[in-house]
């Protein structure tokens, strides 16, 4: 991809781009395999940063979303929450699913582990382990509540986290090197749609599912395959000292699947 | 010559390293563990902490993952990828904050909150021991373990702890724990064939802090009840009822490990989007796919580990519907 698309994007994403300049990355866009994935990077290193709720996203809706975008072009909100109705989390708002939102949580994959254990733990004693009444102890509901109770945490531990921030209190990460702006009211993704997005290209990892023997996975089987791979992963990182291997694990689902 | 005499005393050395270790193994844990019996634990408790034995230091490694605040660098290695690695662990308000940055390519980090002291290990719940103690002795039955000592990981003093499995249902692994801390610096997964499959190495750790509070142990419950049963498994896996949920769609996720290869059976419905029949492999991790056909309906089972494939194939197969399982 080049410097140009990717400032390119840089400024659609801030609101700063002209229309003309909008339709011209946008149909560019499917002859540039990793644009796509770098405009979805951009959102989550923004998401991040605003520390956005809704970006608590415990599977990779990347391919299921796009391939809907595919065939339907406007009423994203329902769209969206049809995908997102299957994964126990809470539906997104109309706002969330028209911006960023969607688009970003495909690279950030916050973890809530209390949803296992807000259910399925006391603390030895008979007392609940979590504060919170045993009654909403019902699966299903339990992601959006886990995601209210342990909120994402960025990356900078103070309230206000901003890039200069985040690259002081840990020296070990690279500082991000987004720029940050309000949120943005471009929505998007329904242009993406007219430019046309083809499957065969859009989950980068889609083409290179090749050596997962009976290849003909379709990104419906991918998104499907990224989901059980992800509820695995995070199941296994409980188990014993190391949950560093399978959280990286959950990482390769979503960005090199069946590499 | 003389380099010749080296390595012979080297090896004599290393044998009998190995010899003792397996045997100081066989010990039951000493009684003066001091998480012994707790049902809350200081992490101050580690510190001064110096194993003798395999299992000393992997109980120790398993309280040392929920006791350090720390950031450290690390690689992956798997079959066709190396990724370099920031990664931050961190202790606040009684939630381990973990995340993985990827310093290569495109940034993408991975966040994960989960409860100080819940662990998914659960064999047999007996209030005197430890969870980490009985997770460690259970290890203790299903791989032949190994201690070496006098190795370094990232500029760090170590000891190599290699468990080598005494069938081949699930794959040899190693790790490398950091002496001062028990943490783990290294892990390797090998194949039945002894080929390496996937590496984690941290190359840098910064400022392992231990944690002042007091951890609570957390005890899951049972596991929710479900129409099906996983009639096969291989030896010493066992369901890890804090880790098995019913999640959306009518799928059920149950989680079995040994303590340390882990395996989840998935069980849904069929609808459009489901899988064919077969064995697949990603990467380690192998899937495995049947159909089963009852009254009602047709229903994917789903199972998915890091275990060599045909396990997987013989587990899916072994998955049958029963009736009234709590009534």
């Amino acid at each position: 991809m080049s410097q140009n698309t990717r400032e390119s994007l840089s400024a659609l994403m801030d609101g700063e781009s002209e229309e003309f300049e909008l339709r011209r990355v946008l149909k560019s866009l499917p002859d540039n395999a990793d644009a796509a994935d770098t405009w979805r990077r951009y959102h989550l290193a923004r998401s991040v940063m605003q520390r956005e709720l809704g970006v608590d996203v415990t599977v990779d809706l990347s391919a299921g979303v796009m391939a809907r975008l595919q065939e339907e072009s406007v009423p994203l909100a329902d769209t969206a929450s049809e995908v997102l109705k299957g994964k126990s989390r809470k539906a997104p708002t109309v706002s969330f699913a028209r911006g960023a939102g969607v688009a970003a949580a495909v690279s950030l994959m916050v973890i809530t582990g209390a949803q296992y254990f807000n259910t399925g733990f006391d603390n030895g004693n008979g007392n609940p382990a979590v504060d919170r009444p045993n009654s909403v102890a019902n699966a299903p509901s339990m992601p959006a509540n886990a995601a209210q109770q342990v909120q994402p945490v960025s990356l900078a531990s103070s309230e206000s986290s901003r890039a200069s921030v985040a690259g002081r209190n840990m020296p070990m990460f690279e500082p991000t090197p987004f720029r940050l702006n309000g949120q943005s009211t471009n929505s998007g993704l329904m242009n993406v749609s007219e430019g046309g997005f083809s499957t065969s290209q859009l989950p980068p990892s889609a083409a290179s599912t090749s050596n997962v023997q009976h290849s003909a996975l379709d990104v419906e089987q991918v998104r499907l395959l990224r989901s059980y791979l992800e509820q695995h992963a995070h199941g296994a990182a409980y188990g014993n000292s190391d949950s560093w291997l399978p959280l990286t694990r959950s990482a390769m689902s979503a960005s090199s699947l069946g590499q | 010559m003389p380099q010749l005499m080296t390595r012979n005393v080297f090896t004599t050395i290393a044998l009998t390293y190995a010899l003792y270790s397996v045997l100081l193994f066989a010990y039951p844990v000493s009684a003066d563990e001091p998480w012994l019996g707790t049902k809350t634990l200081n992490c101050s408790a580690l510190e001064g902490q110096s194993p003798t034995n395999a299992q000393q230091w992997l109980s120790m490694s398993l309280w040392a993952s929920h006791c350090y605040s720390y950031q450290a660098r690390a690689v992956t290695i798997d079959e066709s990828e190396i990724s370099t690695l920031a990664l931050s662990h961190r202790i606040q308000d009684g939630i381990r904050q973990q995340v993985v940055q990827y310093l290569d390519g495109p940034s993408m980090s991975i966040e994960r909150h989960v409860r100080v002291g819940h662990w998914g290990w659960m064999s047999a719940p007996e209030a005197d021991v430890s969870i980490p103690t009985q997770w460690a002795e259970h290890l203790g039955d299903i791989y032949a373990i190994s201690l070496e000592g006098d190795k370094r990981v990232a500029g760090r003093d170590a000891v190599q702890i290699t468990f080598d499995p005494h069938d081949t249902d699930r794959y040899p692994r190693q790790w490398w724990l950091d002496a001062a801390t028990g943490l783990v610096l290294k892990h390797v997964l090998r194949n039945t064939d002894d080929d390496i499959l996937e590496t984690f190495q941290v190359t840098q750790l910064q400022d392992p802090e231990r944690f002042s509070g007091n951890v609570d142990i957390g005890y899951p419950e049972s596991a929710p009840s479900t129409d099906w049963q996983v009639n096969w498994l291989p030896r010493g896996f066992q369901l890890q009822s804090g880790v098995s949920r019913e999640l959306s769609d009518g799928r059920v996720q149950q989680l079995y490990s040994d303590g340390l290869a882990t395996v989840s059976v998935f069980v849904e419905p069929v609808s459009a989007s489901s899988f064919l029949p077969g064995v697949h492999r990603l990467g380690v991790s192998a899937v495995a796919v049947e159909r089963y056909q009852d009254s009602n309906a047709v229903h994917q089972v789903v199972a998915i580990g890091e275990v060599p494939p045909e396990v997987l194939r013989r587990v899916v197969r072994s998955v049958e519907r029963v009736d009234n399982v709590s009534e």
